[in-house]
């Protein structure tokens, strides 16, 4: 049986197996496997063991569980957990997490409020809480919400990421470029956090330090441990670079950087454009056109 | 209309809007309108104004028609037909010409009244001189003519009524004419004037009257079929479903009539198989002969049969053999003449013997009916292959160029006639996924798993071009394709879901099409992609990136004909051939002999026409040509048209029918009551009319279930429970034939009104009746291990893995309180047949009693910590079977199941048994036997429930059984075997140590019995089957009065409401779906007392004995209802009481109770 890992942005899966000593498979193979792990008492959510060792949570090594402070245990208590009754503010975290997918934020909302209520260093609530404010519309309160699950746990990668999108939609990017950063120094692999950043430094005019992020991530992520790695990802990042090299007038470099983003998909008009850019640039006009009427072709189809 | 049998008809030829569709003149907005907003009538074609156009007929309309047609906003309401009719009306009265301008009536009539009837307008002779306009009818028409239409009448009834009332006024007598009622439409009106709408191209509109058609009655033969034609022919079934539909009606009617054997045979015909539609319409023929007043055959059967007579017989697949190793790869050349196969990795062999990695060619000149149905016959060329498997071969347009690619990177180019490698390619570094080439065989691509996507130059033996070197993401389903004249690649990137078209020669992309969460496949030569996902297919132009057209329905084809006209699909009843430009499944062709050609998985492919399918299948290719004759539509089947009085009269008899029967039921007539509703089905139409059939159902309750009268599918519901292929979902114990999880994660309300589904940590509550989902009942965190409802179906029951039971009350879904005092997961719940007690089985082995009423806790037993599968509670609650299992040694289980005797505080007698299930063991009332499936699992074992000690084997064989029930009276067992039979014993004596024969050894499951229930009188058994199909047994008779085909893939649940009315069932292939059962009752004498019902009444004074508590009102309502279930309503309440009153009585006095 295979579990996932509820660590930040942890991509391991947890072998559990009858064979003694782990399933032979998942020990051999322990940058994708771990055989030991650790299980939250109230939440049940499970661990590897890099997450439940090396990342250290808000209580330390083997502290509490990195989504409801619970108490973690070894994973062999996991089958036995089953019979002990869920604490109230997991089952309100897990009802609001329900009705947030049904789309009902103004119900899930009060959901996590009573799961923060009842625990209020339960930090998944926290983020739950600050995420449906978003969806409602309420930026101020979400940002608030942000910075008090942040003052609990400050190595929260995921709720860094989201206020950092926040800021970066309201233009707020300097500050949002800055969130970015912050994540990157909790997580130095994280693609995501990267590429994000070097789109935020594109937009504010800092063309050589957004080349030079976006040019990391296509390095970085043949790192087996990078976290976060899609072709969607490699080609957001690839884009980037594209814009950042046009905004320097490298305009050859730029229409490479614009054929990978096209050619790693999914197909985004945008990436059309930078081709098409490029091309009419370096004065190749028939091409341009081409580019240009497949960016028509892909904005056609997408309803844009 | 008035048709010449007096029946009024009223109906709308809509030549308005036939006019305007068809172009004719329309007034324009505000021209033809004079001064006084009038319609200008010479405006109207021809000059006249009694013709219709432009939505309206001038000399009829209303004023607010008028300004309609003027261009200004008005709603036009019922209020125009008041005015039109007022016009009319007026007409009659001055016996000329209607008004130049119908919305200036108003002044016409009052210039009409107002003037001396002798300036009135005559006629040309005495005969045709109007009446004078009565004062009354004139205040009426003045009303009608009000000009706000508000003003006017509300309704043509009132009107109606104020002229009967006028009749009688003027004429001094009363209107001699009744009232007319307008006639029901029946399942045969319905299915007609769907035709009408069909033909008028409203297709939503007819299915929606086709679904009518099926509520009033759902074996409605016309309706079936022409529903089923309908969907079939616009690609939302295929050929073998609504074969099956008709197939079921045809089996499932009592008396065969010729229609079910003619409308089948039909079918059969249009989909190409004359020798499955010749005898079919050869009876049809036969018997519409003898019933017809001609004592020929009916006209239509006759031509259908002769058609068939004459129709080239289906296309035989034919065999290519050869191979030695499986098949994974198959392609036809673009003209159709030759097909190629490619064999496995021989590192991997299936028999002794095997070859090597290879492909062959064969030669199928003139099409698959010239292919020799021998192994190796017409084989052109042996090609020794790869190193490693080959997983894509492409031919080009003649079959004389071959490329292969191979799980070794490399791709080879063949010469077919010399058999030998024309050039190898080592670019790839990895498996090459697809391969393709041209007509011309001059340019070939491929595309391979280290992300390369490269073109070659055949002739020159050298690579082209690379479109592509890398990618991300997975290359599962990475198909290209090379244009016909090699200047294009197309090529369909399945990890980011796109379509792509380049340029072969300047190595540009052309066009490049997004898709989200499909899968696509390329025709031979590119000119076509079909897509697929969310409930839809589209076939792409990829030379203009167009989508040229798009299918309501997902298949995932194998193969598309370069022409994109044709596309087949590999399926466990054949392979499906579909007409792309039709959108519709032509027919599912068989393999050979007949037969379907095996599970769905088949390699596929087309020529460029489509004419020649292969499919790879183990170690042989078959080959069909898929052409044949074009399609002959078959007709649509009209019912015979009913004269409206004959309705009528027909719907007046069944609603008098009803009413005496409503009355005979009040009055306690049961058998006569039964008679009248018995008369009122049996008028044509009115068989399975859903109010009869509640009416037939309730008078039911009161007699002796006789028989089946029929079966039908009702509908599928959603949310089947999760966990289906988990089997137990604990590391443990897993059985492909019974899974605790699945058995006790499903259940049917006993009112057979709500289903409810386990799904993780919710259940969902589903109307049996609509398929709607009713309520989630969501526990937020603790998984859901066993679902169930309380006897009188108010309240469900889930269990968890916390430990708790939780009771939600099912009309608002909310949760109303838990039982959470166990100490470990409730993995089985069940109820005493009042309700009144809850029994849990946990994890650990622990089993409670719960009081539902004080929600106190009874007992708590435990013998060892064994998991709990299933418990069973007897009628009187004094016996509980809790089936159980334990791990011993890692994986392997033993199995018990226990009696505990629950007013005893005792261990439990134990009974071990070897099937992994919670039904193998039963005890009768009273606990005087019980039965259990024998440690060899194929005999009948009979013991003292008290003690578990032996009382006799009744041997069954030597199949293993898989599943036991028992009579509730404890009177009969029924044993089901792996083999698929059911034994059947009488029970009674059969303890006695001697040798007996079963009453019954039924056959007709095809494979293991997975599924078996009785109905509450014990006469009839509900089986379900490894062979899919739900039967209905008669115990009695020793028959199968009724095989459901119900799955694909084994039955692994058969659930039946208290009355046996409603049946749900779950299959393997994750369907539940819910069937009506119609059955038919005997009525005995009503009496006072019947020592049939002893037991229940001794059940019932037991439970409450060891319960100590007293019985309510409510308690003994529940006897009555559980009497009637079982088939004892004919004894009267009143006499039940009064023998409860005085067994009760009895029982004190003796110190019994």
């Amino acid at each position: 049986m295979l579990l996932y890992c509820g660590g930040y942005s942890c991509q391991r899966m947890i072998s559990v197996s009858v064979i003694p000593g782990g399933n032979p498979a998942a020990r051999k193979d322990p940058e994708h496997f771990s055989i030991t792990y650790a299980v939250c008492a109230d939440c049940r959510t499970t661990y590897c063991d890099r997450c439940m060792l090396a990342r250290p949570g808000p209580a330390g090594p083997l502290g509490g569980c990195r989504r409801c402070d619970g108490e973690l245990l070894d994973g062999s208590h996991r089958e036995s957990l089953a019979a002990r009754r869920y604490p109230e503010p997991v089952l309100r975290f897990n009802e609001g997490t329900e009705l947030a997918g049904e789309g009902r934020h103004q119900d899930a909302l009060a959901a996590f409020e009573r799961a923060v209520a009842g625990r209020a260093t339960y930090y998944a609530a926290h983020q739950g809480r600050a995420r449906a404010l978003v969806r409602l519309g309420r930026h101020d309160e979400a940002d608030a919400a942000y910075d008090t699950l942040l003052g609990l746990d400050p190595t929260n990668v995921s709720a860094i990421l989201e206020k950092a999108d926040g800021l970066s939609d309201r233009q707020q990017l300097d500050a949002a470029a800055a969130w970015f950063d912050r994540a990157l120094r909790l997580s130095p692999l994280h693609m995501v956090a990267l590429a994000r950043l070097a789109s935020v430094l594109n937009a504010s005019r800092r063309y050589e330090e957004a080349l030079d992020a976006a040019r990391r991530v296509s390095e970085l992520s043949r790192d087996t441990r990078a976290l976060g790695v899609t072709a969607g990802l490699l080609a957001y990042a690839s884009n980037v670079r594209a814009m950042a090299l046009l905004n320097l007038g490298r305009n050859e470099e730029a229409l490479a950087a614009a054929d990978e983003a096209i050619e790693s998909g999914p197909d985004i008009p945008l990436h059309y454009e930078m081709k098409a850019l490029a091309l009419e640039r370096l004065g190749r006009a028939a091409e341009a056109d081409l580019a240009r009427r497949l960016e028509a072709e892909a904005a056609g189809r997408s309803g844009r | 209309m008035l048709t010449r049998g007096g029946t009024v008809k009223v109906t709308d030829f809509g030549l308005a809007r036939a006019r305007m569709v068809a172009g004719g003149p329309t007034p324009a907005a505000g021209a033809a309108i004079g001064a006084a907003g009038a319609v200008d009538a010479a405006a109207a074609p021809a000059g006249t104004v009694l013709v219709t156009y432009g939505g309206l007929t001038p000399a009829y309309c209303s004023p607010e028609q008028a300004d309609a047609a003027a261009g200004r906003y008005v709603r036009v309401s019922r209020a125009t037909d008041i005015w039109s009719w007022a016009v009319s009306v007026l007409d009659l009265f001055t016996g000329g010409p209607p008004p130049r301008y119908g919305h200036l009536a108003d002044a016409a009539l009052e210039s009409f009244v107002g003037r001396p009837p002798a300036n009135r307008p005559r006629v040309t002779g005495p005969a045709d001189i109007p009446p004078a306009l009565p004062s009354g009818v004139a205040d009426l028409l003045r009303r009608c003519l009000a000009r706000r239409p508000a003003d006017r009448p509300s309704r043509m009834e009132q009107v109606a009524e104020e002229l009967v009332a006028l009749y009688g006024t003027v004429v001094g007598e009363p209107y001699p004419r009744e009232r007319p009622s307008a006639v029901r439409m029946l399942a045969d009106g319905l299915s007609n004037q769907a035709l009408s709408l069909l033909d008028l191209g409203r297709a939503e509109q007819a299915e929606a009257l086709w679904e009518q058609a099926l509520r009033a009655d759902p074996r409605h033969a016309h309706a079936v079929y022409n529903q089923g034609l309908h969907r079939w022919r616009t690609g939302a079934c295929t050929d073998l479903q609504l074969v099956a539909e008709l197939a079921d009606i045809r089996a499932g009617n009592r008396r065969q009539h010729w229609l079910d054997d003619h409308l089948l045979g039909l079918v059969h015909l249009e989909r190409g198989d004359p020798g499955s539609a010749e005898p079919l319409l050869a009876a049809a023929a036969a018997r519409s002969g003898a019933s017809g007043p001609s004592g020929g055959p009916d006209p239509q059967v006759a031509r259908a049969l002769a058609s068939a007579r004459r129709a080239a017989p289906v296309p035989v697949a034919r065999i290519l053999a050869g191979h030695r190793n499986p098949i994974q790869a198959v392609a036809v050349s673009g003209d159709g003449r030759r097909v190629a196969a490619a064999a496995a990795d021989p590192s991997r062999p299936t028999g002794p013997g095997h070859a090597a990695a290879e492909i062959r060619v064969w030669d199928v000149d003139g099409g698959a009916a010239a292919v020799p149905d021998t192994a190796g016959g017409r084989c052109v060329a042996v090609l020794p292959g790869h190193a490693g498997t080959i997983g894509t071969i492409a031919l080009d347009g003649a079959g004389r160029v071959l490329v292969s690619g191979g799980d070794d990177g490399s791709v080879v180019v063949w010469d077919v006639v010399s058999g030998r490698p024309l050039h190898r390619f080592g670019e790839h570094s990895l498996r090459v996924r697809s391969v393709a080439v041209s007509q011309d065989g001059t340019t070939a691509a491929s595309v391979a798993d280290d992300g390369a996507l490269l073109v070659w130059d055949v002739a020159g033996g050298r690579l082209a071009r690379a479109l592509r070197r890398r990618r991300v993401d997975h290359s599962h389903g990475e198909q290209v394709a090379v244009s016909a004249d090699g200047r294009r690649v197309v090529h369909w990137e399945p990890g980011t879901n796109r379509l792509r078209v380049w340029d072969a020669a300047a190595g540009q992309l052309l066009h490049s099409v997004q898709f989200h969460r499909m899968t696509g496949l390329l025709g031979a030569g590119g000119r076509v992609g079909v897509v697929d996902g969310e409930g839809r297919t589209q076939v792409w132009d990829t030379a203009a990136a167009r989508e040229l057209r798009t299918l309501a329905v997902t298949r995932r084809f194998g193969a598309v004909s370069g022409d994109g006209r044709r596309a087949v699909m590999s399926v466990a009843g054949g392979v499906e051939v579909w007409d792309l430009a039709a959108g519709r499944c032509l027919r599912t062709l068989p393999g050979p002999g007949g037969t379907p050609p095996g599970p769905g998985d088949g390699v596929l492919a087309l020529d460029d026409a489509g004419e020649v399918a292969a499919c790879g299948q183990g170690t042989s290719v078959l080959v069909w040509r898929t052409a044949g004759p074009p399609v002959a539509l078959s007709p649509w089947s009209y019912a015979r048209p009913r004269d409206a009085g004959e309705a009528s009269r027909e719907a007046g008899a069944v609603q008098l029918a009803a009413r005496r029967g409503d009355r005979l039921a009040g009055e306690g007539r049961w058998a006569e009551a039964a008679g009248e509703l018995r008369a009122a089905r049996g008028v044509a139409g009115h068989e399975r009319d859903a109010d009869l059939l509640t009416r037939w159902a309730a008078v039911g309750r009161h007699g002796r279930r006789t028989g089946l009268l029929g079966a039908w599918h009702l509908r599928d519901l959603p949310d089947p429970p999760a966990g289906l292929a988990d089997q137990l979902g604990i590391a443990a114990g897993t059985r492909s034939d019974y899974s605790p999880l699945v058995a006790g994660g499903f259940a049917l309300s006993p009112d057979g009104r709500l289903a409810l589904s386990r799904q993780h940590s919710s259940a969902v509550l589903v109307d049996v009746a609509t398929g709607e989902r009713r309520h989630r009942l969501s526990t937020f965190g603790p998984q859901i291990r066993c679902v169930g409802f309380t006897p009188d179906s108010r309240f469900a029951l889930t269990g968890g893995d916390d430990g708790s039971l939780l009771v939600w009350e099912v009309e608002s879904g909310q949760r109303l309180f838990a039982l959470d005092d166990h100490p470990a997961a409730v993995e089985a719940v069940t109820s005493s047949v009042d309700g009144r007690l809850l029994v849990t089985g946990c994890r650990d082995g622990t089993l409670k009693v719960w009081d539902t009423v004080t929600r106190r806790c009874l007992r708590t037993m435990r013998d060892s910590p064994r998991f709990v599968t299933g418990l069973t509670l007897g009628a009187d609650a004094r016996f509980l079977v809790s089936h159980e299992f334990e791990v011993v040694g890692g994986l392997e289980r033993l199995h018990f199941a226990f009696v505990w005797e629950l007013p005893r505080d005792a261990p439990p007698a134990t009974v071990p048994c070897w099937v992994t299930s919670a039904h193998t063991t039963r005890v009768g009332p009273g606990g005087c036997l019980g039965i259990s499936a024998s440690s060899t699992a194929s005999a009948l074992r009979l013991f003292d429930p008290p003690t578990g000690e032996l009382r006799g084997m009744l041997l069954c064989g030597r199949e293993p059984l898989t599943r036991i029930e028992m009579s509730q009276d404890g009177q009969l067992a029924v044993a089901a075997t792996s083999a698929g039979s059911l034994w059947v014993w009488d029970l009674t004596g059969a303890d006695d140590g001697g040798w007996h024969e079963p009453r019954h050894r039924l056959t007709g499951h095809d494979g293991a019995v997975t599924a078996l229930g009785l109905t509450a009188d014990g006469r009839f058994a509900l089986s379900g089957g490894a062979d899919g199909t739900v039967r209905v047994w008669d115990l009695a008779a020793g028959s199968c009065p009724r095989s459901l085909p119900a799955h694909r893939g084994a039955v692994r649940a058969v659930l039946a409401s208290a009355d046996a009315r409603t049946l749900l069932s779950l299959g393997e292939d994750g369907r539940v779906r819910a069937w009506q059962l119609d059955w038919d009752h005997a009525f005995p004498a009503a009496v006072d007392w019947d020592e049939s019902a002893r037991w229940h009444l001794d059940a019932f004074l037991r439970r409450h004995r060891w319960r100590g508590a007293r019985w309510t009102n409510e308690d003994v309502e529940r006897l009555l209802e559980g009497l009637r279930d079982a088939g004892l309503g004919w004894i009267r309440p009143a006499g039940i009481r009064a023998e409860l009153a005085r067994a009760s009585r009895q029982q004190q006095t003796e110190g019994t109770w």
